[in-house]
Order: C-alpha cells, then sequence, then structure tokens
C-alpha cells in the first residue's frame, strides 16, 4: 500500500509544481539513406523517419496518460546532415532541410534536430554546403534545428569555424528579419557536444549511437524550488549543505519520472532505452523557472553575487541525485539557463542585474552556455565569434560541454524587446561589451587541444 | 483442523491484539495471517487461524469476547469458516493503478467511483481516505485498484474523469509504479 506521503507529494508534484518530462527524443541514424542521388536520399529519409516516428506522438501521450505526467514535447534527432550529405551542394541542403522539416511535420513533433555537422578539426565540403544553407534552411522550415560543433578539448577550437559561424548567425537572422531573427533560435554553436543530446536546439544522433533510440529530458525546475521553500519554511535557518541535500532528493524523483515514462515508451515502440538528461529545463511560465530557485536560495536575483557559487552548487546536486535514479545517465545532464526561455533570468537580465559578462561566469558552472541571448542587431560578426570563442574555451579548458545561442535581432538595439514565441519565450536586448576583436577572430587556424588532451 | 475467520473491531486501547492473541494461544489456535488498521480510534482486525480438532468457532468466540470483557475492553468478535473463492475462472491478469479524487466532499463520492468500477469489474485493493488540506470538508480518496488487461484504459479514464466533472472533483488515475519509482529506491 502506498503511503499518504507518497501519494500527496507525487500528486503535488504534478499540479503545482510543473513535473512533467520535458522532451521525449526519438533518435534515428540516417547513416544508411545517404545517396548521391537526392530523390533517393529523399525517399530513404522519409520512408524511415516515417517507419519509425510515425506512432512516436501517441505512444508518448499514452504512456504520458498511464502515469499522469505529461510529456510537453516529443521530438526527433538524426545524424548530422553535414555527413549524411557529404556530397551535396548548398541549394541541395537547402532542399535537404524542407525534407526533413515535412517528415516532423507529418510525425507531429515540434522540433527536428540534427541539421548540423561536426567541425572542430576541419570543414569538409559538404559541411561547408550545410553552413551556407542555413540562413535559407532555417527561414524556410519551422521545426528544423541545427547545431555546429566548433571545439573539443581533446582536439582544440577550430577557429576558422568560428569566424565562419561568426558571419552565419548574421545571415541567419537577417533571413528571418521580419521575425526578430527566429532562426537564431534554432541554431547553437557546441564545444563537446554530446552525442545523445535529446533537447533542441542541440539535439543529434551522434555516430556510435544506435540505430534508433530512445532518449529523455527532464525537467523539474519548479520542483526544486519548491522543495527549497518547504525546507526553508521547516527550518528557515537552512544550511547551503542541507538545501544540496533537498535539491539532490528532488533531482531524484525528477529523474526517476524520465527513466519511467522514456523506459516504458521505448518498450512499446520496440526501440532501446538511451540516456536520461539531468537538466533542469526551465520554461517561460512563472513556477517553472531555474532563476527563481536562486532567489530561494536568498539572493535578490540571478546575477547578483553569488550566483555562481550557488548554479555550482544547483548543477552539482541535480547531477548526484539524478546519477542514482537513472541507468544511463547523458545528455547535457545539468541546470539550463536561457535568458528568454525562463521568466525569472529575462527579468535579471532586464533590470540591469544580470549581463552577458556575468552570463558567460555562470556558464563556466552549469550545462551548456549563452543560450537565449537576445543582442543587438548591429553586432558585428567578429564580436559574436569572440564572444563563440570565449564560451568554446570555457569548454575546452574545462572539459565540459559549452554553446552559443545567441540572436542579433535585426533591426532592434538594447532595450527594445525580441519574441520568438511558445517555449522560445522574449527577451529585452542586452548589450555586448565593447572592443574589437576582429584581427583576433581573422587570424583564423585552430586553438591547439589542452595539454590535458593527452591522457593515453 | 478447521481453518476460520476471526474478526474484532471496537473501540481501540493498548492491548486488544495482545488479549486475543493470548486467548487463541491458549486454546491451541493457530493464527495463519492477520491484519489490523485504526480509523478514528476504532480498531478493526482480521485474523486467519486453524482450530484444534474437537475445539467448536462458538467456544473460542465465548472465550475471547470474556478475555476482552475482563480487560474491560468494548470489541465485538465475530467468527466464521474460512471460505476459498471457489471460482473455476483464472483470475484476469491485471495492472496496478491508483484513482485520487480530490475536492470539496459530499455524500455521494465513493459510490458514484466504486459504481465505475464496479462496472468495469475492476477490484479496489485498498481505500483510503486522507485530508490534504486542514479545511473541514475538503476530500481525497485514494483508490488502488487492480484494472484487468481487458479495460480499455482511455475509455476507462475518460468514464472517471467525466464523474469526476459532474461532482465538481479533481479525479486522477495513473499507473502505481510511478508513485513508487518517486519515494522508493527499487530497479524500475
Amino acid at each position: 500500500m502506498l503511503t499518504e506521503h507518497e501519494v500527496l507529494s507525487t500528486l503535488n508534484m504534478l499540479r503545482n509544481e510543473h513535473l512533467d518530462v520535458r522532451t521525449v527524443t526519438l533518435g534515428i541514424n540516417l547513416f544508411d539513406c545517404a545517396s548521391h542521388d537526392f530523390d533517393m536520399f529523399a525517399y530513404k529519409v522519409r520512408a524511415k523517419i516515417n517507419k519509425y516516428a510515425s506512432a512516436l506522438v501517441s505512444v508518448c501521450n499514452e504512456v504520458g496518460a498511464c502515469y499522469g505526467i505529461p510529456v510537453v514535447n516529443k521530438r526527433i534527432s538524426v545524424s548530422p546532415i553535414g555527413v549524411v550529405g557529404a556530397s551535396f551542394s548548398r541549394d541541395q541542403m537547402v532542399k535537404a532541410c524542407r525534407v526533413l522539416d515535412e517528415s516532423a511535420k507529418l510525425a507531429g513533433v515540434d522540433f527536428l534536430g540534427g541539421f548540423g555537422c561536426l567541425v572542430e578539426k576541419g570543414i569538409t565540403p559538404g559541411e561547408r554546403a550545410l553552413i551556407d544553407s542555413l540562413p535559407e534552411a532555417l527561414a524556410v522550415t519551422d521545426r528544423i534545428c541545427s547545431s555546429i560543433n566548433v571545439g573539443s578539448s581533446r582536439c582544440g577550437i577550430n577557429m576558422d569555424a568560428v569566424d565562419l559561424m561568426g558571419h552565419t548567425i548574421l545571415d541567419v537572422a537577417a533571413a528571418t528579419a521580419d521575425r526578430d531573427g527566429i532562426g537564431c533560435a534554432k541554431l547553437v554553436v557546441f564545444t563537446n557536444i554530446p552525442s545523445d543530446v535529446p533537447f533542441m536546439a542541440g539535439a543529434y544522433l551522434g555516430i556510435g549511437e544506435p540505430d534508433v533510440v530512445i532518449n529523455v529530458g527532464v525537467s523539474g525546475p519548479g520542483v526544486v524550488k519548491k522543495a527549497i521553500d518547504r525546507a526553508m519554511e521547516r527550518n528557515p535557518k537552512l544550511t547551503l549543505g542541507e538545501a544540496a541535500e533537498v535539491i539532490k532528493n528532488t533531482a531524484y524523483k525528477v529523474t526517476r519520472v524520465g527513466e519511467i515514462i522514456g523506459r516504458e515508451v521505448a518498450r512499446r515502440l520496440k526501440v532501446p532505452f538511451g540516456v536520461a538528461d539531468l537538466s533542469l529545463a526551465p520554461t517561460p511560465a512563472v513556477g517553472d523557472s531555474v532563476g527563481e530557485i536562486f532567489q530561494s536560495l536568498g539572493l535578490s536575483s540571478i546575477g547578483a553575487p553569488g550566483s555562481t557559487a550557488v548554479l555550482a552548487m544547483l548543477n552539482d546536486a541535480v547531477k548526484k541525485g539524478g546519477s542514482f535514479a537513472s541507468s544511463h545517465v547523458g545528455g547535457l545532464s545539468g541546470a539550463f539557463i536561457p535568458v528568454s526561455e525562463d521568466s525569472s533570468i529575462e527579468a535579471a537580465t532586464r533590470s540591469g542585474a544580470l549581463g552577458l559578462e556575468k552570463l558567460e561566469a555562470l556558464t563556466s558552472v552549469c550545462s551548456v552556455g549563452l543560450d537565449m541571448i537576445a543582442i543587438p542587431g548591429d553586432t558585428p560578426a567578429a564580436a559574436i565569434s569572440g564572444i563563440i570563442a570565449d564560451e568554446m574555451a570555457i569548454g575546452m579548458i574545462n572539459s565540459k560541454t559549452t554553446a552559443v545561442r545567441v540572436i542579433p535581432v535585426p533591426g532592434k538595439g538594447v532595450g527594445e524587446k525580441a519574441s520568438f514565441g511558445g517555449l522560445l519565450g522574449e527577451a529585452y536586448i542586452i548589450p555586448v561589451p565593447g572592443g574589437d576583436s576582429s584581427a583576433f577572430i581573422a587570424h583564423g587556424g585552430r586553438i591547439p587541444a589542452p595539454i590535458h588532451s593527452l591522457k593515453n | 483442523m478447521e481453518t476460520v475467520v476471526i474478526s474484532v473491531i471496537g473501540l481501540d486501547c493498548p492491548g486488544v491484539v495482545y488479549t486475543v492473541a493470548e486467548t487463541l494461544a491458549q486454546a491451541n489456535v493457530n493464527i495463519e495471517a492477520m491484519t489490523q488498521t485504526i480509523l478514528q480510534g476504532q480498531f478493526a482486525s482480521i485474523f486467519v487461524a486453524t482450530l484444534p480438532d474437537g475445539v467448536e468457532q462458538a467456544r473460542i468466540k465465548e472465550q475471547t469476547e470474556a478475555a476482552i470483557a475482563r480487560r474491560n475492553m468494548h470489541l465485538t468478535v465475530h467468527i466464521h469458516a474460512f471460505e476459498q473463492n471457489v471460482s473455476d475462472k483464472e483470475p484476469e491478469e491485471s495492472e496496478p493503478f491508483v484513482i485520487t479524487v480530490t475536492g470539496r466532499d459530499r455524500p455521494n463520492v465513493i459510490a458514484s467511483i466504486s459504481k465505475i468500477l464496479f462496472d468495469h469489474a475492476v477490484n479496489i485493493e485498498s481505500l483510503k481516505a486522507m485530508l490534504p488540506t486542514p479545511e473541514e470538508d475538503a476530500c481525497l480518496l485514494v483508490f488502488e485498484i487492480a484494472l484487468p488487461v481487458s479495460v480499455d484504459r482511455n475509455a476507462f479514464r475518460l468514464t472517471l474523469l467525466g464523474k469526476g466533472e459532474e461532482l465538481g472533483l479533481e479525479v486522477s488515475i495513473q499507473h502505481r509504479d510511478i508513485f513508487e519509482a518517486l519515494h522508493r529506491i527499487s530497479t524500475i
């Protein structure tokens, strides 16, 4: 028999604290769809995605109903198209992106990720064609996400790619200027990208992964915040060690939800279960925010001195609790700080409590990086490349994943608002630090891998 | 040897189980299984026991009642022969689900929900009323049920939710595993 506590606490998490599974992502390998004949490629891609993904949404809804836990997003990740379509021209890459978009719509998923490439040591012609296609490809499609990995702790940072991405991000923004540059919300530049990320925009299915696999991204910032609030009510003198225990225990529960849902979806779809990604993923809804956790722990807002320490403790406690709750942990696994997608973080940038410099500091201890940050539309490409280079360096040196997803909002400047809609939220444009990076970026080449890459 | 069911119900106080068990032990009655619960100060217990040859049910009942009276306890004792479920049908495979009903208390809540369960041949394995908030008229009912695999999950859920809406109550139905996964350390 269940105890009163077990029933009440579960109901409370579901009804009042936004407990849900943020995403169930079906990874589909597309390497066997490669063909020099575009029509053959398109036929195979459509057939394979349809074969495995046609039941994804209905099965996720059934499993969600069975356990009473909503699966908010159903998504697909595919092999990096820069490799699958290695022989394609720029225009064929745009067509390939359309094929994927149609398949995503047919399957009823909200996003499909993997229209990207890994170029940390160099760029092949196919990968270059893909990057060149991004402005048009992301403008003419609705549900496709792209990730470009430009660095790693093993290989260093490909500064030619960093330079290229600075220009590309501006071009992508220009191509979707009528929608505040929303194309950039679907494009993220990584270092150390994991091969099994279920979250967008970074989701793709890497080399070495199964043919088809279910990966799950959990949620739960609201649950963590409420758990801390309750503990503080019981004991106003709660120490940070005790708070970390509360976070750890709560992360365990949140992750168990993802694990049980992911396993059941995988079982019903007859595909293997891959990983649970232990990320605290916020949404713009009040009460579902990572930023609010900072306030619960006594900071006026995220951005106040002490924020990096709070985020470090939060991220670590989430990993400790989550790793015991899941059979296989993967993806990004930590706390996200996406500005436009988190009402509290967005408010901190608006009030001036949180700027780009502090955000960069926070990314040294969070799970991803500079995420969903609106910057002025006239930011020079070299400045964007400089921001990317800094962020990639943090990831490379600290052997962690870091990423940049900034949106230079066309025609808008500091203090103006950019709206992206839905889960992508809205953000006030924040200033980019002054100074000129152009001569540095123009050097190109590769920043060598750090000494600690020599592990063999 | 005869197997019997003994039930003891009444006002709870320390020593109830001892009084019954001691009486049964003295009469060489072997307790095979027992369960007890307390509800708002009321004690209820069921014992499944085997009587030694030659010992009659009525005698055990009398002895237990006498022992209870000696200690000034207020409990009634009932005893009858153990009845086996003789249905020749194999019990249908089922899955454990939990139905929770929350909202303003009203007289027909349990009747309305349990009628749906009865109509679908769903057995209630545990039913508890809890108080989720200090408000006096708030109710939380937790039904743990065995849902036969032949019952259409979606239609059953919609029937329950529809009834909840009709009664102005929040009804949810979830697989029991989610409650355990969240709170207990075990392999999923």
